[in-house]
């Protein structure tokens, strides 16, 4: 069985987007770069909720972000990814595919699959839908050193209380925190 | 000049419920060193009463662990103060009743000797924060997701950029972020900091 991991931003006080969407607090610099590869070097599927879909289609295709970050366009943009929406009629993203109903048993059958780790990248209402369904085996939180106080927090509404087990944690010199936790009780 | 420091336990979520918190050995022996490094504790009213009687009673009846009755003793008997302008007296041990705004009173408390100042409650710390009193932060990020309740930092009036100064793990899983407030506030009126 291959891991489904979920891998989002998040300010210290648990928010996932500041006000009206503001992401300006993402504290990246060469360090997380170099982590981002090597975290998409373990992965070969991507899923995304409709709204990081969109993001991170018309981002990644950009020539700004092609000429400027080469290897990670390269990955995201040829890695395979789904995108999960009913809104939406088509996926248009490079080796994207739209999935719109059986998401519980699409996920079950492409665990069993062989194959590297599976990334939900950002998506937090997809993030909340699968963790209420028990789907993620590991949770990646960047914790940014930042307080809001205004904004989405990431598990918005979750409809259940969702306690975790530490796994381990990665201080990086731009003060962010990433935590990996895998879930324990779900109720 | 003296540190004014923020000290809480949140859910990874950012939430304050203290009802799912893991308050172990480990987390009151960390809350207990804080205390050491503390020459007042400094509440709002809804904190402290939440704290009086409970912690006057742990003391009194002396049934809880090694770790509890010796994080209760220095509690009790730490100089407090409490800001509130409805509370009628103030009887925990050692307590002052403020009734003056707590801003400028913390802000004089800071020009003076001493060891640290230290603050626990969500709306004074939140009002403190927002005038840039705040000089330390440690966050107690607890391994649970709640996805409702009370928000911990709600309605903060700005945003607080903040430098990591280092992290604990604890056996629990509850990682300690231990942060320095990254700029002062200017204030608008004077111009000065």
């Amino acid at each position: 069985m291959r891991k489904l991991y979920l891998f989002d931003f998040i300010t210290l006080d648990g928010l996932f987007d500041g006000p009206n969407g503001d992401l300006s607090w993402h504290n990246v610099d060469d360090e997380f770069h170099d982590f981002a590869i090597d975290q998409l070097n373990e992965t070969d599927m991507i899923l995304f909720g409709r709204r990081t879909y969109e993001m991170m289609a018309a981002y990644w295709t950009s020539e700004t972000a092609i000429k400027n970050d080469p290897i990670v366009a390269g990955m995201m943009n040829n890695l395979p990814k789904l995108v999960f929406s009913r809104t939406i009629t088509k996926a248009e993203w490079n080796n994207s595919q739209l999935i719109k109903e059986n998401v519980a048993e699409e996920i079950s059958s492409l665990k069993a699959e062989p194959g590297k780790d599976i990334a939900i990248l950002g998506s937090s209402h997809l993030a909340v839908s699968f963790t209420e369904q028990n789907l993620i085996d590991e949770f990646r939180i960047m914790v940014n050193p930042v307080i809001l106080g205004r904004g989405a927090p990431l598990f918005e509404s979750l409809s259940r209380r969702l306690r975790l087990r530490l796994l381990r944690t990665r201080t990086f010199k731009s003060g962010n925190v990433l935590l990996w936790y895998e879930p324990s009780e779900l109720k | 000049m003296r540190k004014l420091v923020l000290a809480m336990n949140v859910t990874l979520d950012g939430f304050a419920d203290h009802t799912v918190m893991i308050a172990d050995e480990e987390l009151l022996e960390f809350f207990s060193s804080l205390l050491d490094d503390t020459g007042i504790e400094l509440f709002g009213r809804v904190t402290y009463q939440l704290m009086d009687p409970y912690w006057p009673d742990v003391s009194r009846q002396r049934t809880d662990s090694k770790s509890t009755l010796d994080f209760a003793d220095k509690f009790n008997s730490i100089p407090k103060i409490v800001f509130s302008s409805t509370l009628e007296k103030a009887e925990w041990n050692n307590t002052t009743l403020v009734r003056e705004n707590a801003l400028e009173h913390v802000a004089r408390l800071k020009e003076m000797r001493g060891k640290n100042l230290f603050i626990g409650g969500i709306k004074l710390a939140g009002s403190l924060m927002g005038h840039g009193l705040v000089d330390e932060y440690w966050l107690l990020v607890h391994p649970v997701v709640v996805g409702k309740g009370r928000r911990l930092f709600e309605g903060l009036s700005r945003k607080v950029n903040l430098k990591l100064i280092e992290t604990k793990a604890l056996k629990s899983g509850v990682v300690a972020f231990h942060y320095r407030a990254q700029s002062k506030v200017v204030d608008s009126e004077s111009g000065k900091r």
